[in-house]
């Protein structure tokens, strides 16, 4: 079925299960996300929440034969991406949809020059002739920019920084002018001075209406990139809000407890309010909602039955009993 | 009176100190050239206080951390701890020395021994300076873990068997476990998701009250530090650019690099207004530019900047402690408030 026109990305109850030596683990959990067409959606969450997975999915890249989707339906441009043939599958990932990794090493091969990696980019979707494609590869390591680009076209990826990678990453990303951007957890690996270029870089294909989906665990990264964001905890969507809203009235308590925990830079508060507890591993997820061992706020029914997103209104759901009382007041007070 | 001499004198004093290593080629490993980590640095702690470093990768950071402890051999320098020539101490005293002074480094995972169980790890340092018996082990143990809030049926667990956010705890129980009077943290936090990370900074910061402890926090992340630090030093290419009271270097920056971290810091809640972006990478440590060595990258620099190289000096808002190494400190617009 193919989705309104606006939406450039449209998850829809994704489902991801991985077998592993503790037995078939459902790691990712009926996750839906919808995004438009150049909008920033942040996916943000604690290690081990399923946002790789997710992304994962997305492209089809899961780990075959452990990790397979269970359910679901990924819309992309009018097409359900788990069930595009694999040939076709290939261009879109090419053409319409670009990703970056956290280790953009990994993306790019050791054996040939930055140059002639970026040049067979534009070369396997564009006509061109070989010199027409190194002027463009040129072009786009200066607007990324890389320092001596010139120099940099026949280096190899072990010579340049991590800094640099993921700038020729996203050189790479941005000269096929794709309709969708998977960035996870880009900027990770990186000092904040070279993240601000990322950054910079990743506004600037928002700019040219690509849609960027971000994964990161950095609040502030959300902060100033995103339009709205997605919260996961332990395998679920625990909310979905607009950035404003999700940081002035957050509606789902794990949101509220991630906020409190957040360093700012300004005058310290003497002592930091912290989760208690830890998150708990796949395999290990407790019964009901998954975060009602740590919430301050559980009563009987969360630790039996599962909270389904709840609308609260202006485009903000949580999967909280309590989510209405909570929206639209960010004192710490139960409801 | 020579106690109140003492008192006054900084718990740690670092004065000028070089740290290079040499780059070595060929079959013959002959030098070809110095990476110069630490490259004349001078700083001080006092006791109780909390000083933190900050800079980006491959400035220097844990290069300094680790040569004051005694893991690297300085290329020059000076260090004084509790009054003691630490580099020309003998072995006997450095070793008392050593057991006040500790370190706890960011990956909790390489830097405890996989094959000890907790109770080994965490009173291995105790027994070593025949301060317990070894009858005494189970319940200096037990304390130790008391304090980092960890239950007695941790004892008998290795270390794998634990999170990243208990690991880190049982290393600072490790460390506080000698009564030290300083602690120099290596990026306690950086391999902690944010709750995890909430609770240890709240556990160092406890412990620095109960028992007066002095620390050296290292972080490349200015939110941390200034939730840590009473005193922040900004590092950069092995030199410290800035230095000053922690409210004041991250409000008030007089460094053109301070002003590019903390602008380039995405924080939440603060205005998303342009952002000053630097250009370039950071310059590699064994050709560090000639004069300022941030020129290239600086929105500000000038000629002069790119032939004097600047040394700390006070600003003239005259703050008491606040030192900037930059000819055009004095000129610059003051940045916009957070
Ligand atoms: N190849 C795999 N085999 C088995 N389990 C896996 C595999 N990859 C991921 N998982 C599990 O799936 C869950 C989600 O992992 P995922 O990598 O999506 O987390 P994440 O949110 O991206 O975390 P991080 O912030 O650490 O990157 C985790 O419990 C993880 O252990
Ligand atoms: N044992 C060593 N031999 C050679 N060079 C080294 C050694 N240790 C560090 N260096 C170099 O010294 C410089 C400073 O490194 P250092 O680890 O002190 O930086 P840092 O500020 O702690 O960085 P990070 O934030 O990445 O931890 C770097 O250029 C590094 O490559
Ligand atoms: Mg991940
Ligand atoms: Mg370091």
């Amino acid at each position: 079925m193919p989705t309104s026109s606006d939406i450039i990305l449209d998850i829809r109850g994704l489902s991801v299960r991985f077998d592993t030596d503790d037995g078939a683990l459902t790691v990712v959990e009926n996750v839906s996300l919808c995004l438009p067409r150049g909008a920033v959606v942040g996916l943000v969450g604690e290690s081990g929440c399923g946002k790789s997975v997710t992304a994962l999915s997305v492209l089809r890249l899961l780990p075959a034969p452990a990790g397979r989707v269970t359910a679901g339906e990924i819309w992309f441009e009018g097409e359900d991406l788990l069930r595009t043939p694999p040939d076709r599958l290939r261009r879109v990932r090419g053409q319409r949809i670009a990703m970056v990794f956290q280790e953009p090493m990994t993306a790019l091969s050791p054996l040939h020059t930055i140059g002639d990696q970026l040049a067979e980019t534009w070369r396997l979707h564009r006509s061109a002739s070989r010199a027409e494609a190194r002027t463009e590869a040129l072009k786009w390591l200066r607007r990324v920019g890389l320092p001596d680009p010139e120099e940099r076209l026949d280096a190899r990826p072990h010579q340049l920084s991590g800094g640099m990678l993921q700038r020729v990453m996203l050189a790479m990303a941005m000269m096929l002018h794709p309709a969708l951007l998977i960035a996870d957890e880009p900027t990770t690996a990186l000092d904040v001075t070279i993240q601000a270029q990322i950054l910079d870089l990743m506004r600037q294909m928002k700019e040219r209406d690509t849609a960027i989906l971000l994964i990161t665990h950095d609040l502030g990264v959300i902060w100033e990139m995103c339009d709205t964001v997605a919260v996961m905890y332990a395998g679920r969507v625990v909310e979905t809000a607009p950035v404003n809203a999700l940081f002035q009235a957050p509606a789902h308590p794990y949101t509220r407890g991630l906020l409190d925990a957040v360093l700012s830079l300004g005058a310290p508060a003497r002592r930091l309010k912290d989760i208690p507890g830890q998150v708990p591993t796949a395999g290990q997820y407790p019964p009901g909602c998954r975060f009602h061992p740590r919430c301050p706020f559980a009563f009987d029914r969360c630790r039996v039955e599962k909270p389904p997103l709840q609308d609260v209104g202006n485009g903000q759901a949580a999967a909280c009993f309590l989510a209405g009382q909570w929206a639209g007041n960010r004192s710490g007070d139960p409801p | 009176m020579i106690s109140s001499i003492n008192l006054s004198k900084p718990l740690l004093q670092v004065e000028a100190l070089r740290t290079w290593f040499p780059i070595l080629r060929g079959v013959f490993a002959r030098a070809v050239g110095q990476i110069r980590a630490v490259d004349g640095v001078s700083l001080h702690i006092n006791a109780g206080e909390a000083l933190g470093l900050v800079g980006e990768s491959g400035c220097g950071k844990s290069t300094l951390a680790r040569t004051v402890v005694g893991l690297e051999h300085p290329t020059d320098g000076r260090i004084y701890f509790d009054g003691l020539d630490l580099l020309r101490a003998s072995r006997q005293t450095m070793t008392r020395a050593r057991c006040r002074l500790q370190m706890i480094f960011q990956d909790p995972y390489s830097s405890l021994n996989p094959r000890l169980t907790v109770m080994e790890l965490v009173t291995e340092g105790l027994l070593a300076h025949g301060l317990i018996e070894p009858a005494a082990r189970r319940d200096a143990a037990v304390a130790a873990l008391r304090e980092v809030g960890l239950d007695a049926d941790a004892l008998s667990r290795y270390p794998h068997e634990f999170s990243g956010g208990q690991r880190q705890r049982i290393c600072i129980a490790r460390a506080m476990a000698l009564r030290p009077a300083l602690v120099i943290c290596d990026e306690p936090v950086s391999a902690l998701d944010v709750s995890v990370r909430a609770q240890v900074l709240n556990l160092l910061n406890d412990l620095r009250e109960q028992h007066g402890l002095a620390y050296l926090f290292i972080s490349h992340d200015l939110a941390v530090v200034r939730h840590m630090a009473d005193r922040v030093a900004v590092m950069y290419l092995g030199r410290i650019v800035e230095e000053g009271p922690a409210a004041t270097v991250l409000d008030q920056p007089g460094h053109p690099y301070t002003r590019a971290l903390v602008s380039a810091t995405p924080v939440p809640y603060r205005p998303r207004q342009n952002r000053l972006v630097l250009p370039g990478d950071v310059p590699s440590a064994s050709r560090p530019p000639p004069g300022c060595r941030f020129h290239p990258r600086c929105p500000f620099a000038t000629l002069a900047c790119a032939e004097i190289e600047p040394a700390l000096e006070r600003m003239a808002t005259r703050i008491s402690g606040h030192r900037v190494a930059c000819l055009r400190r004095n000129e610059l617009e003051p940045s916009p408030p957070l």
